[in-house]
């Protein structure tokens, strides 16, 4: 009894703060979906649903070059990251080399740096090798992370080390141990520190804004907000956009989810 | 030999280098194929739209480019679509970087001259060209006795009278259009009294803000001006603070919004086009078109009204494409080709569709139709130019947050104008060389960290230790990418290099962050964000967690998902639709409010409101991960625990506060140093929400690293900027990993 109005109490939180955390994106669909005309009415008249929105965007806009180009971003960048970082993370775990823990404690270090501090510098620097407006600009920077480093090698230190003891035995080298062991073992955490790369990747802002100018070479975050800025008042076309946006990801999410959560429970686990 | 030139030989060089390299270290590949033609880049802002067109504001320009493009066969035009908003923005960092275009739009391109970038037109002038431009078209461009581009059109600002509010009030429009300042007031109040303080309605609407000189007139009615014949800034003349205060007397009578101070042209242009509540406004002459297409609307233009001083103070500019240097002629001349084609008289008769006045007077009277038109050209005749510096930029955002505050009462008239007056002035004595050189000197310590990596690169694959090689591809990623630039910046931080002297070190640059008052409200505005945003995101979370680990089955997914889903979305989307939430005149939150019947609120436009919109968007999102990282914790939490507490007759919430909540503290320790160190470096949607404004109100920390880089080119105040923030961030990190180790024994 007791149970079942806790269970009405938390059912009711739960709601209201759906309401207002999904609350915005909501609104965003509804705008989309809703007619120009009925929104440049003064007051707006919502209930007229239309795709008129979506049709003037995808008619003028670059959405779908945009999408592309950050689609191969976040793709680059991940399956980078996912190689690079699995390999540097072996390295550390399962490594006995001299200096071992002083390099691990340099690329924590690493991670305290904020992204803005090194902004400026990277830009003449990457400026200076004629690598501005192009996707790789935006792609090198991001192809390790130490983050990544971080959580992998976390989880491959929990993998005992007499497995790779007796592969070795058995003649195995290193990079096998790590091609046949570390590598299909870490696939967990590697799942959910892909997909988080892949989300940020795709909702990276700041830097793509200051290298990218050509348009070709939009991501769909810069893009976007330069619809902001041209169609100011047309806010039914940013909203528009803003779905556009919006739905890959949510269909990632969807997808990998299931490896998400494992990754995370088991990550947590251990 | 300067840094631009510099970096553009580099890029040359390293250009066929990277384009080998590249492809073998990832799978696509988006280099372009090389061809014969020549390849002519054209930047441009949005322009009018063409009969039958909705959004597409680039008809014209590409019509035109493929018309040239016929004519010159072998060549290709390549138009990149600025936007009014960061087009400056980014033509500079193009600039700077040896991106630019070949052909660019705009005033006189006083920053680029300066840098020795900008191509001068005098050998490509014919003598039918300069009889043909007016002469004051062509002397905008004129600097040191050099021409620096093909002037195209004039424009300029007006004032904007509805004739319809005019006549249901009863008042008269102002005869010939002029007025004095007795006059214009006495008027206003008349339709105040007509608008019967109904809210939002306003008789007068008044915006100050970057770029926009629009408003500028009614400070200058009583004789005050921005610069003297000297070329000394004098906002803070008696004059001018008349002026000043004869607007916050319009505002203590409530003859225009209370907050006008925050508001921006867009707004004041939604409340006077298309919401009507505004019955006067000033506009540049875009609005003529406007009012007669899109918000079709019985007006006027009239001057703006005459203090003291008897002038008309309405401002005047010229705006036309200017080509950039490049070693070979070839292309040049064809970009002089192209300004020159697209420039022409009859490419400026289609200058009716943008409502600007044509430079050359090949192009004809094409407005002898328009009577708006024709009173418009009157009214500019008698105006002022605007002030031709490759410093103003940075003075005039000086100028118009000070306008700002002073009109927001948060700092008194004359304090905030001596105060502008002090800065603008230091800005415009220090004869600033090009920022050349010393950028571009690599330094000492960057060069050890990458001989670093590569000795040890070379000691692992001569000691063939497998472990350590494979470290390396991520260590120096880090190294080149990270520590590489951390040094620079380090270093960009101490030197001095705006004066353009080598190798002068200096803690000025920390001297002048600390004394910006810009960069202090921005400190004060990310740690309020930080202390509020932070904690009530890792609180959301720690509550939909519990409440989510209770449910069961279906409903247990459902709002797992439902939690998760907007965390996926990013800042740029949800930022956009907070700004729509948040806009003043049709947002839903005022909808709503006037809908209620209460007053509408500033959300973004108020100074003091302004922040607090911002950190509810900070507040108001989804808790994602860090609820899904709360769930994993919980897992972890023996059940016995609670099943003995459970025997003592231990309720849900006793429960809640005295077993889960202490057993999660680490992951909460460790979602707020990560949540502190994110928030610290709030961005995005300052960005996109209020560009800082109104005033200095919503300024955070990296907005202000990013401003003073990109926008005032002011590389080692951004730098010493960065480093506080840097220096912050990692006290936090050390502090909390300390905590965070206290906690862990406790909970042994």
């Amino acid at each position: 009894m007791n149970r079942h109005i806790a269970n009405q109490i938390s059912l009711f939180f739960l709601a209201v703060g759906l309401i207002l955390t999904g609350g915005p994106l909501v609104w965003m669909l509804i705008t989309a979906f809703t007619s120009p005309d009925a929104l440049a009415a003064t007051p707006p008249r919502y209930g007229e649903w239309s795709l008129e929105n979506f049709k003037v965007l995808l008619a003028a806009g670059n959405i779908a070059r945009w999408s592309i180009n950050s689609f191969v971003v976040s793709a680059a960048v991940t399956i980078a990251q996912t190689i690079f970082n699995a390999l540097a993370a072996f390295g550390f775990a399962a490594g006995r080399f001299k200096g071992r823990e002083a390099i691990f404690l340099v690329l924590l270090a690493a991670m305290m740096v904020p992204g803005q501090i090194v902004m400026l510098p990277l830009f003449l620097f990457m400026a200076k090798w004629g690598m501005i407006d192009s996707l790789w600009s935006v792609i090198l920077p991001a192809i390790a992370s130490p983050f990544g480093v971080y959580m992998v090698r976390q989880y491959m230190d929990s993998i005992p080390i007499q497995m790779s003891e007796a592969a070795q035995i058995d003649g195995a080298s290193h990079y096998q141990v790590f091609r046949h062991i570390y590598f299909p073992l870490s696939m967990p955490i590697l799942a959910t520190s892909g997909i988080f790369t892949f989300i940020t990747q795709w909702n990276a802002f700041l830097w793509p804004l200051i290298t990218l100018n050509s348009e070709r070479y939009y991501t769909l975050t810069v893009g976007l907000s330069t619809l902001q800025d041209q169609q100011m008042m047309d806010f039914g076309l940013l909203m528009a956009g803003a779905t556009l946006a919006a739905v890959p990801m949510v269909a990632v999410f969807m997808f990998f989810s299931r490896y998400m959560l494992e990754g995370m429970r088991k990550g947590a686990i251990q | 030999m300067s840094f631009f030139n510099e970096v553009r030989k580099m890029q040359r060089k390293q250009r066929t280098t990277w384009r080998l390299l590249l492809p073998i270290l990832l799978l696509v590949v988006f280099s372009q194929t090389a061809s014969a033609e020549m390849v002519l880049k054209i930047w441009d802002f949005p322009r009018w739209l063409e009969p039958g067109e909705k959004t597409d504001r680039f008809t014209w320009m590409n019509r035109k480019i493929a018309e040239f493009e016929k004519q010159n066969p072998g060549v290709r035009v390549e138009l990149t679509k600025l936007t009014w908003q960061r087009g400056h923005e980014k033509l500079k960092i193009a600039a700077i970087s040896g991106n630019n275009p070949d052909v660019a739009p705009g005033t006189v391109p006083l920053l680029y001259i300066r840098e020795n970038l900008i191509e001068p037109v005098d050998e490509y002038l014919t003598p039918e060209d300069r009889n043909d431009y007016f002469p004051g078209a062509i002397n905008a461009f004129k600097v040191k006795g050099k021409t620096y581009g093909w002037p195209w059109y004039m424009g300029g600002q007006l004032l904007y009278v509805n004739n319809e509010i005019f006549a249901s009030a009863g008042v008269a429009l102002p005869a010939e259009g002029r007025w004095t300042t007795e006059e214009f007031v006495s008027t206003l109040q008349q339709i105040k009294k007509y608008q019967n303080g109904q809210h939002g309605y306003y008789p007068l609407g008044v915006y100050f803000q970057k770029d926009e000189t629009a408003n500028l007139p009614f400070l200058m009615a009583f004789g005050g001006r921005l610069v003297n014949d000297e070329g000394r800034f004098c906002a803070d003349s008696e004059d001018f603070l008349r002026g000043l205060g004869w607007i916050n007397e319009l505002k203590k009578q409530q003859l225009i919004p209370t907050d006008s101070g925050g508001r921006t042209a867009n707004d004041i242009w939604t409340a006077f086009g298309r919401e009507r509540r505004v019955a006067v406004g000033a506009f540049g002459l875009w609005g003529i078109d406007a009012l007669k297409k899109k918000f079709p609307m019985n007006f006027s233009v009239v001057h703006f009204p005459t203090g003291t001083n008897g002038k008309n103070g309405a401002f005047l500019g010229t705006s036309g494409l200017y080509v950039f240097k490049h070693p070979d002629r070839e292309r040049v001349k064809m970009a002089m080709k192209l300004a020159k084609f697209l420039t022409s008289g009859d490419n400026q008769k289609d200058l009716l569709h943008y409502t600007q006045f044509p430079t050359r007077s090949s192009a004809g009277n094409i407005y002898a139709n328009d009577p708006h038109m024709t009173a418009a050209w009157k009214i500019l005749q008698e105006g002022q130019s605007t002030y031709a510096d490759s410093r103003w930029p940075q003075v005039d955002e000086e100028l118009q947050s000070s306008l700002q505050q002073a009109l927001l009462e948060k700092l008194p008239a004359d304090k905030a104008m001596q105060a502008v007056a002090e800065r603008a002035n230091r800005i415009l004595s220090v004869e600033s060389g090009s920022m050349k050189d010393d950028i571009n000197q690599s330094s000492l310590f960057a060069k050890i960290v990458a001989a670093i990596s590569v000795l040890a690169l070379i000691f692992a694959l001569i000691s063939r230790q497998a472990h350590l090689i494979m470290v390396i591809p991520a260590v120096s990623i880090t190294g080149l990418f990270l520590f590489y630039p951390l040094a620079d910046a380090l270093l960009l931080a101490f030197r001095d290099y705006r004066i353009g002297e080598v190798g002068g070190y200096t803690i000025e640059n920390f001297v002048r962050a600390i004394n910006d008052p810009k960069f202090v409200k921005a400190g004060w505005n990310t740690l309020i964000y930080s202390l509020v945003v932070v904690p009530a995101n890792v609180f959301t979370a720690l509550v939909v967690a519990s409440l989510i680990y209770g449910m069961k089955g279906w409903l247990k997914n459902f709002f797992r998902a439902a939690y998760y889903l907007p965390g996926v979305a990013s800042v740029v989307v949800l930022t956009m639709v907070w700004r729509w939430i948040f806009n003043t005149e049709v947002g839903l939150c005022n909808t709503t409010l006037r809908w209620l019947g209460m007053a509408p609120i500033g959300w973004l436009t108020d100074p003091d409101i302004a922040f607090w919109s911002v950190i509810i968007s900070g507040i108001l999102k989804s808790p994602g991960g860090s609820m899904l990282i709360y769930l994993a914790s919980m897992a972890n939490i023996p059940q016995s625990l609670y099943e003995s507490a459970d025997i003592e007759g231990a309720g849900p919430l006793r429960k809640w506060w005295h077993i889960t909540v202490p057993l999660l503290s680490g992951t909460t320790t460790f979602l707020m140093i990560t949540g502190a160190i994110a928030a610290l470096q709030v961005f995005a949607q300052v960005l996109m929400l209020t560009d800082g404004g109104p005033g200095i109100s919503t300024q955070v920390v990296v907005y202000r690293v990013y401003t003073s880089a990109f926008r005032d080119f002011d590389f080692g105040l951004s730098s010493a900027m960065a480093l506080i923030l840097f220096i912050a961030i990692m006290v936090i990190t050390i502090a909390q990993k300390y905590l965070a180790k206290q906690d862990v024994e406790y909970l042994a």
